[in-house]
């Protein structure tokens, strides 16, 4: 590895970055947060009846999660693009319509992407690693 | 919402069609004495009827294309420096969901294999045209097969696992990576999950999952978990 390598990321390391932001929106999910707060559920019949696991097998209760089968948390994509970490969300249609209604996870939320900028850090540390651990042979004389 | 409702609607509806199609042909059937039957059993090919009914669109439909128009993207990051391509992982989970389809195209292939044996098997024994079509109805009709409840269930549990798969892939080349076990801890938890997510502290690298906990990274608890492993 050269040293102007350090920094650039490859596909991979944007794929680590996603999958790793994907996870923290996917467990805040299922702590009941959102990534603009915490909700509760308007109604209370609702709230009472997804705790039997009538209507799904996530059976939290108290805060809005969004979570109910799972598929909306399971089909968060990660992509990593040669220049960019992509989030693709393909339960578009379900995660558009809780926005509208107030509950967002399709952005970050000001810990998460602290949290994702330290995750960044990780990698060009480790780039660093591997170009130190590179022995660099110094010609002394002829 | 229900788990993919989407595939349990279109397998229903073309379970229906293939239905309605194998009992027009059964009149003509029954007539035929057992060299002619013989001679029906190789020409028909229930496979080719599914695919012609749509099952190559559901099949897409599955792998995510059927939501082009509401995917909703989110970049995290844009870099400006040029990057190196090294895209091995990326390729490997494209692997990873053509394998899942695979599994999912096999599991037709059978249904459409039994269909068929079960039919000709009433017409050799001599049934009538309505007891065979009631008998593939209760075993092979809406709700059953393809599109029970069971077989939405491993489905989904084949995504599951595919997400879990995505993410051991990402990070195999990083051994010090450390990941987090989430997912909800109540009355309906396997004892193993719950086992594991008291003693995961501040996160285990994948070899620690593998050797000091109950469950395995792509795995998890076993069929049909709702836990996974985060990269933290």
């Amino acid at each position: 590895m050269k040293a102007k390598d350090i920094a650039n990321f490859t596909k991979t390391n944007y794929g680590q970055l996603a999958s790793h932001a994907r996870g923290l929106i996917v467990k805040d999910m299922n702590k009941g947060v959102m990534q603009n707060g915490i909700f509760k559920y308007k109604s209370k019949e609702y709230a009472a009846k997804k705790a039997t696991g009538a209507l799904g097998k996530f059976r939290k209760s108290d805060r809005v999660t969004m979570l109910l089968s799972g598929e909306t948390a399971r089909r968060i994509r990660p992509e990593g693009k040669s220049d960019r970490a992509t989030l693709v969300f393909e339960n578009g249609t379900i995660v558009q319509a809780n926005e509208d209604k107030g509950y967002v996870i399709a952005d970050l939320s000001g810990k998460n992407r602290d949290s994702s900028a330290l995750f960044l850090q990780k990698i060009v540390d480790r780039n660093v690693k591997k170009y130190e651990s590179k022995p660099i042979t110094i010609k002394i004389g002829k | 919402m229900a788990d993919l409702d989407f595939y349990k609607k279109d397998m229903e509806k073309i379970q229906t069609q293939l239905l309605k199609k194998i009992e027009k042909v059964l009149g003509g059937l029954t007539v035929l004495d057992d060299a002619g039957l013989a001679t029906a059993f190789k020409q028909i090919n229930f496979v080719d009827e599914l695919n012609a009914l749509g099952f190559p669109a559901l099949l897409a439909k599955v792998k995510g294309s059927y939501d082009k128009n509401a995917i909703k993207s989110f970049d995290l990051l844009k870099a400006t420096q040029r990057t190196r391509q090294v895209a091995t992982a990326v390729q490997a989970v494209e692997i990873l969901s053509i394998l899942d389809l695979t599994t999912i195209s096999a599991g037709v292939t059978r249904y459409a294999n039994e269909l068929k044996t079960a039919m000709f098997r009433g017409l050799l024994t001599g049934q009538s045209a309505a007891s065979i079509m009631e008998g593939l109805t209760e075993t092979y009709g809406v709700g059953r097969a393809l599109s029970s409840k069971q077989q939405v269930a491993l489905l989904n549990d084949s995504f599951a696992r595919f997400t879990r798969t995505t993410t051991a892939k990402l990070f195999e080349d990083v051994p010090e990576q450390k990941f987090e076990y989430i997912g909800p801890d109540d009355e309906v938890t396997r004892d193993v999950c719950a086992e594991t997510l008291a003693l995961q502290g501040e996160g285990l690298t994948a070899d620690e999952i593998e050797s000091i906990t109950p469950v395995s990274f792509a795995d998890g608890g076993g069929f049909n978990c709702r836990h996974e492993w985060i990269p933290v």
